[in-house]
């Protein structure tokens, strides 16, 4: 993790009533960023930020074990971080899609916004859609794979750019249910 | 040679296949389902693309969520690994299609061999030795009976579609083979969508040996000796090692020459294994043909000095092999273990669960091949092998002692594993002794 990545996590908690955020990238790169002093079962590999009181905030050095297969003791040699306790109210909300709130990609494959390079998109942000009606295309293998929304909404955002490629599961839209 | 290869696989292989890549200076790309996310291959790979929910019937056995994996990555050839899709020829044929270099031989090959009752002819059509039986297909019990009259009782009734000990059954009269034959039938129908099946004389107490061949597209083949795969249940490898005990070099010219015929015979031009069984006289007959890298080849790896994943990269990219038979020496003696998350007191059932802690054994001639960390879950949707732990030593007593304290150091904590039966069998004499066949663990009392 980005030494600003963990500068925005801290931002976030200091600007909200959330106690603490806790981001996991693979299972040696955990962050969590709290305010009052963390849960008393620190796991071996967090390393746990603590953020003063509406203070400027140094980053703390991210030193997460060197991931490998081979050294056995990898995992159990970083020591949690000693957590200073600290006060006050936190914003969570990091990342968070809600379930059903966005159109993910049902297939691996290049995105498009339109049907062919230059025509009008299928929708627009602020388009209301209905379920079935097609809102992009994923390419795979040369064949153009129409993707429809699943439910009738608003779409109020585009999570992709044109001719970008997507992964399964990846989200295209986000869509206000209507 | 290739800038960017996709590896279309998951598990100790796709890492395996990874770190070849690395050290050739080729980029990697992994492909992972939902539930395989946080996995060692997808984090030492360069790029890393979802291609579908956990269960593999709708993630890695995908041919085009892989394939439009690659393209969006602009990886330029597919390594299958091992199981999956590695002999799937519509696989390798579609990759082709993509324009995209499937690492393993040519789709035609896949297809030949992977029909048992093809394979068959063309090896003996190539004068490579198979167990007397059946030149085809039989349709009928009549015709089962007539076979088992020429080739003499016990025999066994095989799928030709067949693997992995599905569709086999031995009968040792003619009343035994009419209910066998009808039920290997059945069996095949269901397991293989193919009723197809083929009879052969059974060899009682036969080693399972197999020559590691490789090829290249300039019309050269070599083999690499063998491995003793004997030590299975329900025909799933679970030791293996090279040399076989029961090989020596007469032998091993022989049944290398053999293998290399018949791989010379189908033009083959990638890693692949030529399967033997070996019986107790000495005679060894073709089996089958596994058109890919396996499991087991890091044995051949330590007793031959050479990286045959980075071998089967470099063919595959229009190389020479990098040496000659004659530069081929086996060096000391090799054992693979597979640790596999399943419980060997309640009959080898599957043990799904978080390891809790891993230490891995090392010091002289071990080498260890897994993706398993603390915390890694090991998920019913795959399969439970999570570690290969493997011993080279000068001789074969060495090997042993040297794989007996790696499995004394090696802890997994969180699910039970098959190395406590592995110590077993280290330690019983009749193994130590090297007194051992395909039906050994079927008998073995520990």
């Amino acid at each position: 993790m980005r030494i600003e990545e963990i500068r925005r996590l801290i931002d976030m908690v200091q600007g909200s009533d959330v106690d603490e955020v806790e981001v996991t990238r693979w299972w040696v790169h955990r962050v969590r960023v709290t305010r009052r002093a963390p849960r008393a079962v620190v796991d071996g590999q967090t390393q746990v930020y603590a953020v003063p009181p509406a203070a400027p905030v140094a980053a703390a050095p991210v030193a997460a074990p060197a991931p490998s297969v081979a050294p056995p003791d990898q995992g159990v040699v970083a020591p949690a971080a000693t957590p200073a306790p600290a006060t006050a109210p936190a914003v969570e909300e990091a990342e968070q899609e809600q379930e059903g709130l966005t159109i993910n990609s049902p297939i691996v494959g290049t995105f498009y916004v339109a049907p062919s390079p230059g025509a009008e998109p299928f929708v627009q942000v602020g388009d209301h859609v209905t379920r079935g009606k097609t809102v992009c295309i994923v390419e795979a293998m040369k064949i153009m794979n129409e993707i429809e929304a699943e439910q009738d909404g608003v779409i109020i955002e585009r999570l992709v750019d044109d001719a970008e490629p997507v992964e399964f599961g990846q989200p295209l839209f986000k869509i206000r249910p209507s | 040679m290739f800038g960017k290869v996709l590896i279309a696989n998951r598990g100790e292989i796709a890492l395996r296949v990874i770190r070849a890549c690395k050290e050739l200076g080729i980029e990697t790309v992994a492909v992972h389902s939902e539930a395989d996310l946080e996995s060692l291959h997808v984090r030492m790979a360069d790029e890393h693309v979802c291609i579908g929910p956990a269960a593999s019937a709708q993630s890695y056995l995908v041919k085009e969520q892989v394939i439009a994996a690659a393209e969006i990555t602009n990886a330029e050839a597919i390594h299958p690994g091992y199981g999956f899709m590695a002999e799937n020829a519509e696989f390798a044929e579609a990759c082709h299609a993509s324009g995209l270099v499937f690492i393993g031989p040519k789709p035609e090959i896949i297809q030949g061999m992977g029909d048992k009752v093809q394979a068959r002819k063309r090896m003996v059509a190539a004068g490579v030795p198979v167990v007397p039986g059946s030149d085809g297909p039989v349709g009928s019990v009549e015709e089962a009976l007539q076979v088992a009259k020429e080739t003499g009782f016990p025999v066994i009734v095989k799928a030709s579609a067949g693997g992995g000990g599905r569709g086999m059954r031995v009968a040792r009269s003619s009343k035994e083979l009419k209910s066998a034959f009808e039920m290997a039938r059945a069996e095949a129908s269901v397991a293989f969508s193919s009723d197809v099946v083929y009879i052969e004389r059974f060899v009682e107490k036969p080693r399972h040996v197999e020559i590691q061949i490789m090829g290249d597209q300039h019309g050269h083949v070599v083999h690499l000796g063998e491995r003793d795969c004997s030590l299975q249940r329900r025909h799933q490898k679970l030791l293996e090692e090279s040399p076989s005990p029961a090989v020596d070099d007469d032998l091993r010219r022989r049944m290398g020459e053999a293998a290399v015929r018949g791989a010379e015979a189908i033009g083959y031009d990638s890693a692949g294994t030529v399967e033997f069984l070996l019986a107790p006289d000495g005679e060894f007959y073709f089996m089958e043909m596994n058109t890919r890298i396996q499991v087991e080849h890091p044995v051949t790896e330590a007793v031959t000095g050479y990286d045959l994943i980075k071998e089967q990269i470099a063919v595959a990219a229009g190389e020479k092999l990098s040496f000659r038979q004659e530069e081929v020496a086996i060096r000391g003696h090799a054992i693979e273990c597979r640790i596999n998350a399943e419980s060997p007191e309640h009959g080898f059932r599957p043990t799904p669960g978080v390891v809790e802690l891993v230490y891995f054994p090392g010091g002289p001639g071990i080498r260890i091949d897994s993706h398993i960390y603390p915390g890694f879950v090991v998920s019913p949707h795959y399969d439970s092998m999570i570690a290969k732990v493997i011993a080279h030593g000068a001789t074969r007593d060495e090997a042993i002692a040297r794989m007996q304290r790696a499995l004394e150091e090696l802890i997994i904590e969180g699910v039970p594993t098959t190395t406590p039966f592995h110590r077993a069998v280290l330690a019983s004499r009749p193994f130590q002794r090297g007194e051992i066949h395909t039906g050994f663990i079927e008998g073995f009392e520990w």
